[in-house]
C-alpha cells in the first residue's frame, strides 16, 4: 500500500492530524472502525455507504456497538459493528465513547473551548511551544466555526436563568463557543445521538469527506487490531467489517488517534505480542477530566427543553462563589427515541446537568487477561466532591432530585495512559508526540494529553494532533 | 529478543482465526528472524492447516486451540548452529523432520527470511519436499509456514507461531 502515514481513527485527533499531513503533501491512510454516518452533509458530499444514526426504528439497533464489563473477560459484547457507542463498565471508572468517520464529534456537546488550566502545555515537555500551542488552538476553533450561543437560542442559559431563583448565568459567565450552524435555525436532534440535519458541525462533513478530494484513503469498519514493526516500517493489523476479513497494512509511521480507550487497548494489546518496546509508563495519568454526569428531575411546568443547542451553556449556583464548572442540556435527540409518548412528555422537562474540572489525572490503566483495567479513586480527586456538593445543593434548594453516580465516576472524557514526558519512566510520547524509543509511532489523542484540561477537551485535543502532524510533516 | 519485554506465551487469538491469503499479506509484511534469534527451543501452535479453510472463524479458533493440546504430539521446533528439528511429545522430547536453515530471500514474496530446508539425507523421503519459511511477528514471537514443493512450484500447506520454551 503506498502511504506514508497511517490514521488510526478519525475523530479531533485524527482528523485534525489527517487535515495536516495532508497539507504537507504527505500520503494518509485513514482507519476508522466504525461507519460513515447517515446524515444530510454526508449525503450531499456522495459518501457512500452510509450507516443510519440511532432514530426511531433503528434506535435500538444502531445505539450500541459494544459493552465491556467485569465478567466478560476478555470479551466485549459486540452488538453492531455499525452501532454508535462503546460502553466500558468498571467500578473504578466508567466510559462512554462513541464510534463512527468523525469520531466523538457525532455526539459531543459541541463546545469547542482551550483548556480551563491556565498554561496548560508549560513545561510539560522538549517540543512544546506554549505559544505554538495556543496558535493551534485558536486555529482549530476558528476552523470549526465555533462561537457562543446567542440570547435568542432556545433554552439558553444567559436568557432562560435571568429571573431564576436558584441559578444564573450572568453575562461575566463566560458561555462556551459551540460548532453549530446557528444560521440554519433548526435547533433540535443534534447532540448525543448524532445530528441528521448537519446542524452540528460534524468532523466528517467538515474535514474528512473534503479531504476525499485531496488524496485522502478513508477505510471505514476497519478495527485496527494491532501494530508491529514490520519490514517496511510499521504494520497495522486490521479487521475490515464490511467484508469480513483481516488485512495487514504497512506504512513508515502510524498516528495513533483512535480515542483514549481504544489506543490504550492497541498499545497493551500489541506490546503483549511483543510488538512493541517495554512501554513502563504505558497506563499513568488515567482521568476522566472530572466529569459527573447527573439527571435532574426539575420537571420544569410547560419546558421543552430538547430544543437548542446541544449543550445550553454554562451556570451557577446563585450565591456560591467559586462553584465547579456546571453546564445545562436538554435530553436532546429523545424525539428519535422509540418511547410512550407520555414519558417522552416528561422527560422534555427534565435536564442533564454536568459538572466538569481538572481532576488529578493521576489513575493507572493496566492490562490483565486481555481487558483493560482501571485503577481511579474519586476520593483521590477533590474536584469530583466539589461536583457532588454543587449537585446536592441543587438538589435540596430546588426541591426535585438530582441523581448522579456517587462513588461510580462515569467520564465521556477519559484522557492519559499514553501521557507526554520526556522522561520514558513518567511518559509514553515525547514532545511531538513519538512513542519513546519507537521511532514514527505517534499518539495524536487524549491519551497523550499530561494532565486533565479541565474544560471539553476536543480543542486539546485538535490543537495537541496538529502540532504532532506538523511535527511530521516538517521533521527536525 | 528484548528481556526487558514480558514473556509471550500464546499466539495472538486473532491469528488463530486467518484464512492462508490473510496470513500470506501479514507475513509479507514481517521482518526476518535470524538463524542466531532462533537457537534454542520453540513451542509451537499450528493454524491456517490446507483444507480447512472453510471452518467458520470462531470453529477455525477452537480447532487451532485443540490442537495445542496433547492431542496434537508436535509440539514445536529447536534450532541450533544453522539447523533444527521438530519436536514430539514435548517441546524437548524426541526430535524428528530436521531441517538446515538459510538466511535467503522468500521466491513467494521475494522478501528476506529464514528459510528451513527439509531437503538432507537424514529426513525420510517423504519430509524431503517441505520447506519452511519464518518471520519475526514481535519480540519472542515468530510467524512461520510450511510450503510444500513440488515441481510445478511451492504449495503452501499451513502456518505456525514459535514461542519461547523458556
Amino acid at each position: 500500500m503506498n502511504t506514508d502515514v497511517i490514521v488510526v481513527g478519525s475523530g479531533f485527533g485524527g482528523a485534525f492530524a489527517a487535515e495536516r499531513l495532508i497539507a504537507s503533501g504527505l500520503r494518509v491512510t485513514l482507519l476508522e472502525r466504525g461507519p460513515w454516518r447517515d446524515t444530510q452533509p454526508m449525503r450531499a458530499a456522495g459518501v457512500w455507504p452510509r450507516s443510519p444514526l440511532p432514530y426511531g426504528r433503528n434506535f435500538y439497533r444502531q445505539v450500541l456497538r459494544s459493552v465491556a464489563m467485569p465478567g466478560l473477560g476478555a470479551r466485549r459484547l459486540r452488538t453492531n459493528a455499525h452501532g454508535l457507542f462503546d460502553l466500558h463498565l468498571a467500578p473504578a471508572l466508567s466510559v462512554v465513547c462513541s464510534s463512527g468517520v468523525g469520531g466523538g464529534s457525532h455526539v459531543y456537546s459541541a463546545m469547542n473551548l482551550r483548556p480551563a488550566v491556565p498554561d496548560y502545555w508549560a513545561a510539560r515537555a522538549d517540543g512544546i511551544d506554549p505559544e505554538r500551542m495556543e496558535h493551534y488552538s485558536a486555529a482549530a476553533i476558528a476552523r470549526m466555526g465555533a462561537r457562543p450561543p446567542d440570547a435568542e437560542v432556545p433554552n439558553f442559559v444567559g436568557t432562560r436563568l435571568r429571573q431564576d431563583a436558584l441559578l444564573q448565568a450572568e453575562a461575566t459567565l463566560e458561555q462556551p463557543a459551540m460548532g453549530y450552524r446557528f444560521d440554519g435555525g433548526r435547533y433540535r436532534d443534534n447532540s448525543f445521538f448524532g445530528s441528521q440535519d448537519g446542524s452540528k458541525i460534524t468532523l466528517d462533513a467538515l474535514i474528512l469527506a473534503p479531504l476525499l478530494d485531496r488524496g485522502l484513503r478513508v477505510h471505514d469498519l476497519h478495527e485496527v487490531l494491532s501494530i508491529g514493526r514490520g519490514a517496511g516500517g510499521w504494520r497495522v493489523s486490521v479487521y475490515d467489517h464490511r467484508s469480513r476479513r483481516y488485512r495487514h497494512l504497512t506504512a513508515p509511521r502510524v498516528v495513533l488517534a483512535a480515542g483514549t480507550l481504544n489506543t490504550l487497548r492497541l498499545l497493551f494489546a500489541s506490546r503483549a505480542q511483543g510488538a512493541l518496546a517495554a512501554l513502563p509508563a504505558l497506563g499513568l495519568g488515567i482521568g476522566g477530566n472530572g466529569d459527573v454526569p447527573a439527571y435532574w428531575r426539575c420537571a420544569v411546568p410547560e419546558a421543552d427543553f430538547t430544543e437548542g443547542t446541544p449543550c445550553h451553556g454554562r451556570f451557577e449556583i446563585r450565591g456560591v462563589d467559586d462553584g465547579p464548572n456546571l453546564t445545562a442540556y436538554g435530553l436532546n435527540g429523545i424525539d428519535g427515541v422509540p418511547m410512550p409518548g407520555r414519558l417522552r412528555a416528561r422527560l422534555k422537562r427534565d435536564l442533564v446537568l454536568v459538572g466538569m474540572g481538572a481532576d488529578g489525572a493521576n489513575g493507572i490503566a493496566s492490562w490483565r487477561g486481555g481487558r483493560l483495567r482501571f485503577h481511579y479513586s474519586d476520593s483521590a480527586n477533590p474536584i469530583l466532591a466539589r461536583i457532588y456538593r454543587a449537585f446536592d445543593l441543587i438538589g435540596h434548594r430546588s426541591g426535585r432530585p438530582v441523581h448522579f453516580l456517587r462513588r461510580w465516576p462515569l467520564t465521556v472524557h477519559p484522557l492519559g495512559g499514553a501521557r507526554v514526558s520526556d522522561d520514558p519512566l513518567q511518559g509514553v510520547v515525547d514532545g511531538r508526540g513519538q512513542v519513546h524509543g519507537l521511532p514514527g509511532l505517534y499518539v495524536a489523542d487524549a491519551a497523550a494529553l499530561p494532565a486533565a484540561p479541565g474544560a471539553p477537551p476536543s480543542m486539546t485535543i485538535a490543537a495537541w494532533a496538529s502540532h504532532v502532524a506538523d511535527g511530521i510533516g516538517r521533521p527536525v | 529478543m528484548d528481556l526487558d519485554m514480558p514473556a509471550i506465551e500464546q499466539p495472538p487469538a486473532d491469528l488463530l482465526g486467518q484464512r492462508q491469503a490473510e496470513l500470506d499479506e501479514l507475513f509479507a509484511t514481517l521482518a526476518p528472524v535470524s538463524a542466531a534469534q532462533a537457537d534454542g527451543y520453540w513451542r509451537g501452535t499450528l493454524m491456517a492447516i490446507l483444507g480447512f479453510g472453510w471452518l467458520p472463524r470462531p470453529l477455525a479458533r477452537l480447532w487451532y486451540r485443540l490442537l495445542r493440546t496433547p492431542l496434537n504430539p508436535w509440539r514445536g521446533k529447536s534450532f541450533a548452529q544453522g539447523g533444527g528439528a521438530n519436536r514430539w511429545f514435548g517441546v524437548r522430547g524426541p526430535a524428528f523432520g530436521r531441517f538446515k536453515l538459510r538466511e535467503t530471500h522468500s521466491p513467494i514474496d521475494g522478501q528476506p527470511v529464514l528459510w528451513l530446508d527439509y531437503d538432507i539425507p537424514e529426513n525420510p523421503r517423504f519430509l524431503r519436499p517441505i520447506r519452511g519459511e519464518a518471520r519475526m511477528l514481535g519480540n519472542g514471537l515468530v510467524l512461520a509456514r510450511m510450503n510444500w514443493q513440488t515441481r510445478r512450484g511451492l504449495h503452501r500447506v499451513l502456518y505456525f507461531t514459535l514461542t519461547p520454551a523458556g
